[in-house]
């Protein structure tokens, strides 16, 4: 059983302002599909090691700085909904 | 000239193009009508470039006139999927976070693309940020499947699958986490493609699920898919998982086998029943059907077993989620897309992520927040990571007893719009065929066959970069 209490804790960590509407529904649908993980417990995972990646071929880059154009800088700032002076705009932090 | 769309294909326009019977610009002409008459009812493309590509058209049609050779994609009208990136384009993944977001840069794919004479028509409708099986998912409206509007396209790259189905683009790009270019591949009656996890680049691709996303094709043919994966493969220095396929595959002469030893999971399908609990006859039947067509034709079925496939779905929609909360996190409003104003900065957020985002991302950012949560990642998260494990060597077991797996791409054809949305979970079940192949990180290409009405998708598994495989199956299985 997943509360509305859980469900509001949740919903602050994931920064999202739900409705009790929304609240509501999603516990029903939570409760659905975590009582579906349950069909996990009749796998035996004993000293079984965990997935880490597809291939062991990654290949690193060196651990230079690329220097990033103006105008890319430009660019990327004119998507922000508040610059000033080559910053993004925010309010307090602190 | 007369051409009938229906019958065009990459290849035959690439050999149209280059014995100049049509320009660049008649090609494009021809699509752009085709969309204008269909877009309407299919809302296939959420946007179309009609002037770029004009432009675009124009600047190839030049570059082939001052005598250079075509290139290999030169003209060809492609639809893209609105989650890659396009430099001045908006991309908006189908959401109204990013509704006005304009792309910054060219992912990896749009630039090999543009190298290789590629024309876009438009960004296709999806569903919002890659999360559904059906395209309803879109803060804009479900593509509709151009064999009856009154179902869906399947999804999440529901635009791409109907705009080749309905002859709106001669081939699209899609992304697949779990089953999103296969689904409306088999829903819509064409060839889609999601190639080995490492073998596309990721760079330029709103990410979802980043341990299993991939972009690949979506065409009408095999030969055309192949096509184009030749183009948007490689490795990518901006995207670290993508891995120097060349080396790891067999020389050709060695590697393809003349007969194939082909398995069937029996927990997908048994051989003896001829179908499984939850799959539909009709797909029962074609499937069945196909599989005689291929042991006529030369090749071995044999049934295999998986256990730990039966335990896919409920790994995917741990692992997936947990990754989705961590992805969607950088969609606050403070560098790009939709900003509420609040009291405080964190009511900024608050507010922004409530009315940016759809139903099913929020539904998806709260599982994975749970499974991720303190007292609860070892539960889920961890033995999800240990079954995604088993999964992968299930997978490497069986490619030691045969080529390449088959199973039907879906558990059925297009349902009705609407038919699912009530109940999540039995949305998430029509992936069930196609989460593993994520998981594992296997490469997968869905092939059309036709059922009673509506078209019926096969999928063939072949092992980590082993496309070449399910090219050469696929083409015995198309003739």
């Amino acid at each position: 059983m997943i509360s509305i209490q859980e469900i509001t804790k949740l919903a602050e960590l994931a920064r999202i302002e739900l409705t009790e509407k929304e609240k509501n529904e999603l516990q029903n649908d939570m409760e659905a599909i975590l009582d579906y993980f349950k069909k996990l417990k009749w796998l035996n995972t004993d000293g079984q090691t965990e997935f880490l990646t597809t291939s062991n071929l990654n290949e690193l880059r060196e651990d230079k700085k690329s220097r990033i154009q103006d105008e890319l800088q430009k660019t990327l700032l004119s998507q922000a909904p508040e610059t000033k002076n080559g910053y993004l705009k925010v309010k307090k932090i602190l | 000239m007369l051409i009938n769309l229906n019958e065009l294909t990459i290849k035959k326009a690439q050999e149209l193009i280059k014995n100049r019977e049509i320009s660049c610009r008649e090609l494009v002409e021809i699509y752009l009508r085709q969309i204008k008459e269909r877009n309407y009812e299919l809302n296939a493309y959420l946007e179309v470039f009609e002037e770029s590509a004009y432009k675009e058209a124009k600047k190839e049609d030049e570059l082939i006139a001052s005598g250079n050779m075509s290139r290999v994609l030169s003209g060809i009208p492609l639809a893209i999927k609105d989650v890659i990136l396009i430099e001045g384009k908006t991309t908006s993944a189908a959401s109204r976070i990013l509704e006005n977001y304009t792309a910054s840069y060219d992912a990896t794919v749009i630039k090999k693309l543009k190298s290789a004479g590629a024309i876009f028509l438009g960004r296709t409708n999806c569903d919002e940020f890659a999360m559904g099986a059906s395209g309803e998912n879109s803060a804009f409206q479900p593509t509709k499947n151009p064999y009856d509007i009154a179902r869906v396209a399947g999804g999440s790259s529901s635009g791409s699958g109907a705009a080749v189905a309905s002859n709106m683009c001669l081939g699209a790009l899609g992304s697949d986490t779990g089953g999103s270019i296969r689904m409306p591949a088999a829903l819509c009656g064409i060839v889609g493609l999601k190639p080995t996890y490492g073998a596309v680049s990721r760079y330029g691709l709103i990410a979802m699920a980043s341990s299993l996303d991939q972009i690949g094709p979506l065409a009408k043919t095999i030969e055309d898919v192949e096509i184009l994966f030749d183009v948007i493969k490689g490795k990518d220095e901006q995207d670290s998982t993508t891995v120097r396929s060349q080396e790891l595959r067999p020389p050709k002469e060695v590697a393809v086998p003349k007969q194939f030893k082909i398995g069937v999971p029996k927990e997908f399908f048994s051989l003896q029943e001829n179908g499984k609990e939850g799959l539909s006859k009709e797909v029962a039947k074609t499937f069945s059907d196909t599989l005689n067509e291929i042991k006529k034709i030369g090749h071995e079925i044999k049934q295999i077993s998986l256990p730990s496939l039966d335990y896919a779905l409920a790994c995917y929609y741990i692992i997936t989620p947990a990754e989705v909360s961590s992805n969607m996190a950088r969609f606050d409003g403070m560098r790009y897309g939709l900003r509420k104003n609040g009291k405080n900065l964190l009511e900024d957020y608050l507010e922004s992520r409530e009315t940016g985002f759809g139903k099913e991302v929020k539904r998806r950012i709260m599982l994975g927040t749970y499974v991720l949560s303190s007292g609860y990642y070892d539960a889920y998260y961890r033995e999800a990571q240990k079954v995604r494990e088993l999964i992968k060597n299930d997978f490497k077991r069986a490619f030691s007893e045969v080529d390449l797996i088959l199973t039907p791409t879906s558990p059925e054809t297009a349902f009705k719009i609407g038919e699912k949305t009530k109940d999540p979970l039995s949305m998430y079940l029509a992936d069930i065929f196609t989460v593993p192949v994520n998981l594992a990180g296997l490469p997968a290409i869905s092939i059309p066959k036709i059922g009673e009405k509506l078209p019926v998708g096969i999928q063939i598994i072949a092992p980590w970069f082993r496309e070449d495989l399910l090219f050469e199956l696929g083409k015995k299985i198309e003739e």
